[in-house]
C-alpha cells in the first residue's frame, strides 16, 4: 500500500497525468436570475491507465463534472472558471471544432440510461458506422472489422446479427454493452462512465462493471467513473474522489479512503452501505437531513447542517482542500484523522 | 402490411356508408325544400309534380333504398340546379381545391417546420418570442377576416394578385396564404415544443458527446424524433383545413369542392350534398390510412411490435 502511493506522487509530478482539472466551476443561469453553482472549483486529476471514482450524492456535481469536460454542458449552464489539461492541452481555451474532435475520439462519455442513449430510428450498425465516420473517412467493410473487435472486447461475438437491429430489439444491459463498444471504437485515452450501471439490475451491474473492468485491463484506456454507489467504486476504482454540493471534499487512494475515510460525509456515505456480515438486527446508519438545495447553499461549509462533528466555524468559513497526507486531500475543519471503518460497520 | 390496409380500407368503407345514411337523412329532416328554390313562382299542384319528377316525395327511406340501389350502379344522381350529373358537377371544381388546398399545404409544412426550428433552436431569445407572439396572432385571426384584408390590401389597393376566381394559379396565391396562415401557426408551435423537448434527450446529449455535427443532431436525431406527434397533429390540421377551406373560397368566390358545398346545403341540392361528403370524408379516411402507415415506417419500434413489414 505505501508504495504503490509513493509511485502515485512520482507519476503525478512525471509526465503520466492524463487529464488535470483545475479549479473548474460551471454554473447554472436561471432565467430568474438565481445561480446555480453546480460544480464550484474542483480539482482533480488523473494519471494514465488509472481508474478515477467520483461518487456523491444526486446533484452533487458529478454529471456536470463529466459534461464539462467533453464541454457539452447545455444552457443555461456555462463553464466560468478552470482548467481542463488534458494530455497538457487545455480543452477549455480550444476552438470549438477542435473540441469536435476530441468527442468521441479521445475522450468517450457513457450514459446512465442506455434504453434512452441510442437513437431509436437508426440501426446499431448505422449508428456505430456513423459514430466512426464522423472523425475517420473508412470504407464500411473496415468498419465494421472495427466494430467486430469493439464488440469482443465487451463479450458480444456474433455482431453480423446485431449491427442490422434497431436498440428497442435489446435489453438494457445489452445495450450498454453496445453502447461501451462504440465509446470504444477509437481506443479513446479517457473513457467517462456516468452512471453507467445506475438504472440497471443488479447482476446486470456486476456483468457491466466486469465489462468496463476487461476494456480497461485490454485497452489500458484511463477510466473516470461517475457513481452514488460505494460497491461499484470500491470494485473498479484506483482513487476515489468524493463530491458533495459542486465540491470536492475528499480524495483519496481507494483503499484508504475505504479504511480510513476522514470526511464526515465520506464516513457517512460508508456507513450506509449495507454489508452482507452485518448483523441482521442492526440498522443501517443514515446521513441525517436532505442533500443540500443548490440554490440556497449554507455559508460555511455545505455539509455543516448535516454533519455530527460541526463547530461554530463550520457554519462561517468554507473548508478549503488541503493535502494533509500524500495523496490524500479534505476540505474539513475538523478532519476525522483517526476513523476507522471496521469500528461500526464491521468490516 | 397489405392485410393493414385491406383492413382499414374495409373500416373506411363501413364509416363512408354510415356517413351516407346520416346525411341522407339529416338532410330531408332540416327545413327547406329544394323544390321551392327551384321554382319560386309554382303552384302548389305544379310543386307536387316537380318532387315527383326530383323523386324527394316518397318516403324517405323507400328514397334511401333507390339512392343506394343507385349507387352500386354507378349513378350517384344528379344536381337539381347544375342539371348535371354530381360526379360531373365534383370533377368540375376538384382541380382548382386541389391546388390550393396542395399550395395552402405545402405553404404550412413549409413556414410552420422552418420557423418552428428556428425558434426551437434559438429557444427562449428574442427571436423565439417574437416568432411565438406572431403565431399567437396568426392563430386567432379569422380566415374571412385575413381574406378579406388580402382582398382589401394586394388586390385592391396594389392590384398585385387577382381576388376571385380561378382562372390558374395565381388566384389560388391569396386563398392559399389565408388558408394556411393558422395552419402555419399551429405547426410552428408544434414543432417549437416537440424539437426543445427531442434536443433534451439522452440520445441527442450523447450525440453531442460522439462528435457528430450539429446538421446531424439536428436532422438525424432531433427532427426525427420530432416526426411522429407532428405526423399526428398534421392529421388533426387536414380537418381543419378542409373546414377553413370552405370559409375561404367563399370570401375568395373561389370556385372549388368549398363553395359547391356551401350552395349545395344552402339550396338543399340533397344528391350534390350527398356526393361532396363523399369525397370529403373518403378524403379523411385515406388521409389517416396514410398516416398510420407512415407511423410504421417511421417508428421501428411500432413496427417490430407488429411483426415486421
Amino acid at each position: 500500500m505505501e508504495k504503490k502511493s509513493i509511485k502515485v506522487s512520482e507519476q503525478n509530478n512525471g509526465k503520466d497525468v492524463l487529464l488535470k482539472v483545475k479549479d473548474l466551476k460551471t454554473h447554472f443561469f436561471l432565467p430568474s436570475g438565481q445561480i446555480v453553482k453546480a460544480v464550484d472549483g474542483v480539482t482533480f486529476s488523473l494519471e494514465k491507465g488509472k481508474v478515477l471514482g467520483i461518487i456523491g450524492e444526486s446533484g452533487s456535481g458529478k454529471s456536470v463534472t463529466s459534461r464539462s469536460i467533453m464541454r457539452i454542458v447545455e444552457a443555461p449552464g456555462k463553464i466560468i472558471n478552470g482548467e481542463i489539461l488534458f494530455k497538457g492541452e487545455n480543452l477549455l481555451t480550444l476552438p470549438e471544432s477542435e473540441m469536435a474532435k476530441i468527442r468521441g475520439r479521445r475522450i468517450s462519455l457513457i450514459f446512465q440510461d442506455p434504453t434512452t442513449s441510442f437513437n431509436p430510428y437508426m440501426t446499431i450498425g448505422q449508428q456505430l458506422i456513423e459514430a466512426y465516420r464522423v472523425h475517420e473517412k473508412e470504407s464500411e467493410n473496415k468498419i465494421k472489422e472495427i466494430i467486430a473487435q469493439v464488440f469482443k472486447l465487451v463479450g458480444i461475438s456474433d455482431y453480423e446479427d446485431i449491427v442490422k437491429r434497431y436498440p428497442c430489439e435489446f435489453s438494457a444491459g445489452f445495450r450498454q454493452r453496445i453502447f461501451i463498444a462504440m465509446s470504444m471504437i477509437f481506443t479513446p485515452d479517457l473513457l467517462i462512465a456516468d452512471e453507467p450501471t445506475t438504472s440497471l439490475g443488479i447482476t446486470i451491474q456486476a456483468e457491466i462493471i466486469e465489462a468496463l473492468n476487461d476494456v480497461k485491463e485490454r485497452t489500458g484506456t484511463s477510466v473516470i467513473i461517475i457513481t452514488h454507489d460505494f460497491g461499484v467504486v470500491s470494485q473498479f476504482s484506483d482513487d476515489i474522489f468524493v463530491m458533495y454540493a459542486g465540491r470536492c471534499v475528499e480524495s483519496s487512494p481507494k483503499k484508504e479512503l475505504l479504511l480510513n475515510p476522514m470526511h464526515p460525509y465520506t464516513i457517512g456515505l460508508i456507513r450506509s452501505v449495507p454489508l452482507l456480515e452485518a448483523r441482521k438486527t442492526k440498522r443501517l446508519k443514515s446521513i441525517p437531513g436532505f442533500p443540500p438545495d443548490m440554490m440556497n447553499l449554507p455559508i460555511g461549509c455545505a455539509f455543516s447542517n448535516r454533519c455530527e462533528f460541526a463547530q461554530d466555524i463550520c457554519f462561517e468559513k468554507v473548508p478549503d482542500l488541503v493535502e494533509i497526507r500524500p495523496n490524500r486531500k479534505i476540505a474539513c475543519h475538523y478532519p476525522q484523522i483517526n476513523y476507522q471503518t471496521n469500528q461500526d460497520t464491521q468490516i | 402490411m397489405l392485410s393493414t390496409i385491406i383492413r382499414r380500407l374495409l373500416q373506411g368503407f363501413i364509416v363512408i356508408c354510415a356517413i351516407t345514411i346520416i346525411t341522407f337523412i339529416m338532410l330531408r329532416m332540416i327545413p327547406g325544400d329544394p323544390s321551392r328554390t327551384m321554382a319560386p313562382n309554382a303552384t302548389e299542384d305544379q310543386l307536387i309534380m316537380l318532387r315527383d319528377q326530383m323523386g324527394i316525395n316518397e318516403p324517405i327511406l323507400v328514397q334511401l333504398t333507390k339512392y343506394i340501389r343507385n349507387i352500386f350502379q354507378g349513378e350517384f344522381g344528379y344536381s337539381f340546379f347544375q342539371r348535371a350529373n354530381v360526379i360531373k358537377v365534383i370533377a368540375g371544381s376538384l382541380n382548382a381545391s386541389i391546388v390550393l388546398f396542395g399550395f395552402a399545404l405545402v405553404l404550412s409544412i413549409f413556414f410552420g417546420l422552418l420557423f418552428g426550428i428556428i425558434a426551437a433552436l434559438k429557444a427562449n431569445t428574442w427571436i423565439d418570442k417574437l416568432f411565438s407572439s406572431i403565431a399567437v396572432v396568426f392563430q386567432s385571426m379569422p380566415n374571412y377576416w385575413v381574406g378579406t384584408m388580402l382582398i382589401l390590401f394586394i388586390s385592391v389597393k396594389l392590384q398585385l394578385l387577382p381576388a376571385t376566381g380561378y382562372e390558374g394559379f395565381k388566384f389560388s396565391i391569396l386563398p392559399g396564404i389565408a388558408l394556411s396562415l393558422p395552419t402555419i401557426a399551429v405547426l410552428m408551435r408544434n414543432v417549437r415544443a416537440s424539437m426543445i423537448s427531442s434536443l433534451r434527450q439522452d440520445f441527442v446529449k450523447a450525440a453531442k458527446a460522439r462528435g457528430i455535427p450539429g446538421y446531424i443532431i439536428l436532422s438525424r436525431y432531433a427532427f426525427r424524433n420530432s416526426l411522429i406527434p407532428l405526423l399526428t397533429l398534421l392529421g388533426s390540421q387536414l380537418g381543419y383545413m378542409v373546414g377553413n377551406m370552405v370559409v375561404c373560397e367563399y370570401v375568395f368566390s373561389y370556385p372549388g369542392i368549398g363553395l359547391q358545398t356551401l350552395y349545395a346545403i344552402l339550396r338543399r341540392d340533397y344528391y350534390l350534398v350527398q356526393g361532396l361528403v363523399v369525397i370529403l370524408s373518403g378524403f379523411f379516411i385515406v388521409v389517416n390510412m396514410i398516416i398510420d402507415i407512415g407511423y410504421t415506417y417511421l417508428d421501428p419500434r411500432i413496427r417490430k411490435a407488429q411483426g415486421g413489414l
